[in-house]
């Protein structure tokens, strides 16, 4: 019987999805486009820049094997350990206080205001701009006498840093350039708050929940996947600094702002070291890999999804 | 059920064929689209030339004017492609070099060549120079820029134009502080006089107890732009007779950077501004804060940045306890030495360099100064008349530079790159920061010898 019900179904002789098959398919044609670009242009280049790693050459001259002396010779370099330090820095400075700023933003272009939109747009648009166009309209905003930061500080009786005239202020400036630019990270939480069920606020201020109380218990734990998700791309992107040092301050004043991308450039487009350069490349994807592996596994911990079940 | 379920493991194996096979078909050649280069030689060739072009006006003409004055003239025709560079043209043209898909010509200048020389990525073009060019035509050069053009043992390029520094000097504020002009437009000066001057026009115009004027600025971080202040006072970068020996450290150019840094550092006030009060060399310039800037002889763009705006001229360098010494940079077009066609690529360049595109290219539509002797004192002409807001300044100091000889190219270490990255932030603690003497060249100096010496 169940054989004559298979040989009516208007499924023969086409092939026999679950439900879950046809949504993997789904998933996996939508991210098809992204595959495609990864085997044909990145990964061949990436398995390449690993082999390049193992030797010593400027393409052109020289290629000897050398295994893993490139490696060795890094971590003897006063320059990468400098480098790692200063990209460190960046890093941890910059990641959580864009998140902190593009979060804090997001819940206020949240409320019913006027011109929603415009701040929005306001907020929004220093993340589209070109990188070198942000670079050059910071190294006038940060001249330390002209410069309108500075200009500004000092109508409320603040002396300004030397910002990119020191080598204690030259990576904090970085760093504002790099929250300023958070539109993107804002943009994203804009869309996770209106994600938010508005029952639960009805619910909790039914039940005597205050403001603090709706933030801390509902908001936050219902953006915690997008918290995750702008964590994972604001750490890749902040190891990758680059434009700023490269444009502003060519890793200057006395090697404050040189970042192991600048490092890396420097290395095989200047000096023509290209096997050295792609062994800082790869410890650079090794610590980056390292950070997100770190995220994502302990993501378990403190992501929520909403309706997710947990045992 | 019985149907065969598509795992991820059959997904990825079907994208990776999918993959492969896009990629195969892209690499077989198409059959009939041979590259235009590649065509015989009777049917005729296509160069392929990157430019960068000092103007717009130059970006839209160069083409045409190639197109008629250069390829009418040759059979078979050789065509060119003129492709504009893009930013970080260097980095792309090394990789499209590394790829075997380079341009045939390009323009760079001394510093690059120095190093890519060494790569073997240029053409030495000495033979066709020893075959085509007469006494005539190679008297006819900038000699100093046709002699640098010379470097690691081949001649990398045609020159393109001389890149030449002076000085400024703002008339209003002489005037308004009582200092006589430069004599002769600078050609008498010296540096003793240049800096009572700079220290006589430094001043707290507004009275709030900060300097608002300095007198003038010295660009002491890049090499191209301070070696002529260490030659003046008979030091130099590098030992001209053997690249990997760092000169910082000798008297004669501790003596120079001193000048500089008590200038800029320990004098108060300080007649040379510090680098983290300088807005822009054409901004100071013309808002009076900058009195005697450093400048690039560039007629075309200061019609435009700084014009009529105030009363200005130019002025020489003003020599040292030693000598006067300035940049004269010669940008060449080299071929790059994968080229297919190094004959039509030199006939092409030759062109480039020759009186035709020198006049029409790069004086008339590029506003640069041409490399030809007899191009000279037309240029204060072509200047005077295409550039009207800089038509009553002293363009003669053009010709009196190139009589007076003192513009001269900056020396590169063995490996440049590599000696800057020691040198580079010792230089900005001393001018940039100010928290280091000069003296501090002499231990980075040591340094940036034991590794140039290292190099094979």
């Amino acid at each position: 019987m169940a054989q004559a019900v298979s040989e009516n179904s208007p499924a023969r002789g086409r092939l026999a999805l679950s439900p879950q098959a046809r949504v993997n398919i789904a998933g996996y044609l939508f991210i098809t486009p992204w595959i495609l670009k990864f085997l044909t242009l990145n990964a061949g280049a990436m398995i390449v820049s690993l082999g390049i790693s193992l030797f010593k050459t400027d393409f052109f001259t020289t290629f000897d094997f050398i295994g893993f002396d490139n490696y060795t010779r890094l971590f003897r370099d006063p320059l990468f350990w400098k480098s790692l330090s200063v990209t460190a820095y960046y890093a941890f400075g910059m990641v959580p206080l864009a998140l902190v700023f593009s979060l804090v933003i997001a819940l206020l272009l949240n409320q019913n205001v006027k011109f929603q939109g415009v701040y929005r747009v306001v907020y929004y648009l220093p993340s589209i701009v070109s990188g070198v166009a942000v670079a050059i309209l910071w190294k006038y905003l940060l001249q330390p006498r002209w410069g309108l930061i500075n200009q500004g500080l000092a109508l409320v009786g603040i002396e300004g840093p030397k910002w990119l005239f020191s080598t204690t202020w030259a990576m904090p400036a970085f760093i504002l350039m790099g929250v300023w630019a958070a539109g993107g990270n804002m943009l994203l939480y804009l869309a996770g708050l209106q994600g938010i069920p508005t029952d639960l606020y009805h619910a909790a201020s039914i039940d005597g929940a205050n403001a603090w109380h709706r933030f801390w218990r509902i908001t936050l734990p219902m953006l915690t996947p997008t918290i995750y998700f702008n964590l994972i791309i604001s750490i890749i992107g902040a190891w990758q600094i680059f434009t700023q040092s490269y444009i502003i301050t060519a890793g200057g004043p006395d090697n404050s702002t040189l970042t192991m991308v600048l490092l890396l450039y420097r290395k095989g487009f200047q000096q023509f070291h290209f096997g050295y350069a792609s062994a800082i490349a790869w410890v650079l994807f090794t610590i980056v890999m390292l950070f997100t592996v770190l995220i994502v596994r302990s993501s378990e911990a403190w992501v929520f999804y909403a309706g997710e079940v947990r045992g | 059920m019985n149907g065969k379920r598509f795992t991820r493991r059959d997904f990825l194996k079907g994208a990776t064929v999918g993959a492969a096979g896009v990629a195969m078909a892209a690499c077989i050649p198409a059959e009939t689209a041979a590259p235009a280069s590649d065509m015989p030689a009777e049917e005729g060739v296509t160069l392929r030339f990157m430019s960068r072009p000092h103007s717009q006006l130059a970006q839209e003409v160069f083409p045409d004017l190639i197109a008629d004055n250069f390829t009418a003239n040759t059979d078979p025709p050789i065509n060119v492609n003129v492709e504009t560079a893009a930013s970080g043209w260097a980095d792309k043209l090394v990789t499209s070099m590394i790829a075997g898909d380079a341009v045939d010509i390009f323009q760079a200048w001394p510093d690059i060549f120095y190093v890519w020389v060494a790569k073997d990525l240029i053409l030495d073009i000495q033979p066709y120079v020893d075959r085509d060019l007469t006494q005539a035509d190679l008297d006819d050069f900038i000699e100093a820029q046709w002699t640098r053009l010379r470097i690691r043992g081949i001649r990398v390029g045609m020159p393109k134009y001389i890149d030449v520094r002076c000085m400024a000097y703002n008339k209003d504020l002489f005037d308004e502080y009582g200092v006589a002009y430069p004599s002769n437009f600078g050609a008498d000066w010296d540096w003793q006089e240049f800096t009572a001057m700079a220290e006589a026009l430094t001043q707290d115009k507004d009275g709030d107890g900060a300097i608002d004027l300095w007198g003038s600025r010295i660009v002491a971080t890049s090499s191209a732009e301070f070696f002529g202040w260490l030659r003046a006072f008979g030091g130099d970068y590098v030992n001209p007779n053997d690249d990997t020996d760092c000169w910082l450290d000798e008297p004669a150019s501790q003596e120079a950077m001193n000048w500089v840094f008590e200038n800029m550092w320990v004098k108060e006030p300080n007649p040379f501004i510090r680098p983290e009060d300088v807005s822009g060399t054409y901004d100071d310039f013309v808002s009076g804060r900058v009195a005697i800037p450093w400048f690039n002889v560039r007629p075309a763009q200061q019609a435009e940045q700084v014009g009529q705006e105030i009363n200005w001229d130019y002025a020489h360098v003003p020599s040292g306890p030693v000598r006067r010494d300035a940049l004269g940079d010669a940008d060449a077009w080299s071929i790059w030495n994968g080229s297919s066609h190094p004959d039509e690529a030199w006939q092409f360049i030759n062109f480039l360099s020759g009186p035709v595109f020198q006049e029409l290219g790069t004086l008339r539509s590029e506003g640069s100064l041409p490399i030809r002797k007899s191009l000279m004192s037309k240029a204060v002409d072509v200047y005077r008349e295409e550039f009207p807001a800089v038509a009553d300044k002293h363009l003669e100091i053009i010709p009196e530079m190139m009589e007076m000889g003192y513009l001269e190219n900056v020396i590169w270490f063995k490996d440049n790159a590599a000696a800057f990255e020691l040198i580079g932030p010792a230089m900005e603690r001393i001018f940039n920061l100010g928290d280091a003497d000069p003296s501090l060249m002499i231990e980075v100096c040591a340094e940036v010898e034991a590794y140039q010496a290292s190099l094979e």
